[in-house]
């Protein structure tokens, strides 16, 4: 059911619903997050190494900076397409959006993937 | 008491302006209307709509002091000086503080704000249980002033597309009402990416609503029943069966 809200028969509710579904990742994400510092506790470089070491934990870390990235996304499409009546200037700053959106998820795939631990 | 009013007469003024009225006001006048009614005696060309004067008809719905509002309910003690006065914003000006509703009324249509059962009708009136009928209950009391769509930044920006709080609020009346058997089409008539879901519930509207109603709960409630109403039609389909199990 959940899935077929995501396609483009309902366009949108998608959007809606994919924007809040992030939200709620996000929240668990968090919540996690916090938890697990409050379990590991760590008080230097290498406890914080600690803490996103696990192959697991770095995924998932991947997925909640999606989750955000994709929910900012969306709010921006919606401030530009509401704010810049103009096409061309809006067409550039979109871009520039998205450019800005797959450089942070790559800088974060290659922080958590990348760094020795 | 002083007020500064938004002045345009597109036969006579190049751009629009505002004009300080210097107000001697008696004691009967408690309302802003009762002052606007001594402004307009002063200048006669002053052009505003009022009607039944007691927040009923919604005509003379303005911008006062920077928040829409209906002028015949707004105590003047609760006004600061001097008062400032304006059509409400994100419609076009036909005069002074009259502005040209065709947008908002085109929105209302476009929603049925009327009931569609497609019985033959009973030899009295259509029946509901006091459950139902109170899920009308702050939702049929809109006197569609426009004050909440006009102050609603969503309809500022796509005033085509978005049909408004005030609109979205009526839709709701329809699909809530026990006796209409429409609800499905009043669903997929607001799947539009701009028609329902460019609220982003800042709640304005239900901040300035005179009536004291709530837009944006319903407009909330719309987003709930267009979710449950998918889940229904999943539930009633075949669907694909795993080891017995249905599955999405």
């Amino acid at each position: 059911m959940l899935f077929e809200l995501l396609t483009a028969k309902y366009p949108g509710m998608r959007l809606w619903l994919t924007q809040r579904l992030c939200a709620l990742s996000m929240v668990a994400g968090l919540l996690l997050f916090c938890m697990r510092v409050l379990w590991l506790a760590p008080h230097d470089y290498a406890g914080w190494v600690a803490v996103f070491a696990p192959w697991w934990w770095r995924l998932l870390s991947v997925w909640f900076f999606i989750c955000m990235l994709l929910h900012a996304w969306l709010g921006v499409r919606d401030v530009l397409r509401d704010y810049v009546p103009h096409l061309g200037i809006r067409v550039v700053l979109q871009w520039v959006v998205n450019l800005a959106v797959c450089g942070n998820a790559l800088a974060v795939v290659w922080i958590l993937f990348a760094m020795k631990f | 008491m002083r007020f500064s009013i938004y002045r345009f007469n597109p036969d006579v003024d190049k751009k629009p302006y505002m004009q300080d009225y210097d107000i001697a006001l008696e004691d009967s006048d408690q309302m802003l209307l009762d002052a606007l009614m001594r402004v307009k005696a002063l200048d006669d060309t002053l052009s505003m709509r009022k009607s039944c004067r007691e927040g009923v008809c919604g005509s003379d719905a303005m911008n006062i002091n920077g928040k829409n509002g209906l002028a015949c309910i707004t105590k003047l003690e609760d006004l600061q000086e001097p008062v400032v006065l304006r059509p409400m914003p994100g419609l076009p000006v036909i005069r002074d503080l009259v502005v040209d509703m065709t947008q908002f009324f085109e929105h209302y249509n476009s929603v049925m704000p009327y009931l569609q059962n497609h019985e033959s009708p009973p030899e009295t009136e259509r029946l509901q249980s006091p459950e139902d009928r109170a899920k009308l209950d702050g939702l049929y009391e809109c006197i569609l002033c426009g004050a909440c769509t006009t102050s609603c930044p969503s309809f500022w920006w796509n005033p085509d597309k978005f049909v408004g709080p005030a609109g979205l609020l009526q839709a709701y009346r329809f699909i809530a009402d026990s006796r209409d058997q429409e609800q499905e089409a009043r669903l997929e008539n607001l799947e539009d990416p701009y028609r329902l879901y460019r609220c982003h519930n800042i709640m304005n509207c239900t901040d300035v609503c005179p009536k004291k109603l709530n837009p944006n709960a319903a407009i909330a409630a719309i987003k709930d029943l267009k979710i449950e109403n998918v889940k229904a039609h999943k539930q009633d389909a075949p669907g694909k069966k795993i080891f017995g199990i249905k599955v999405l």
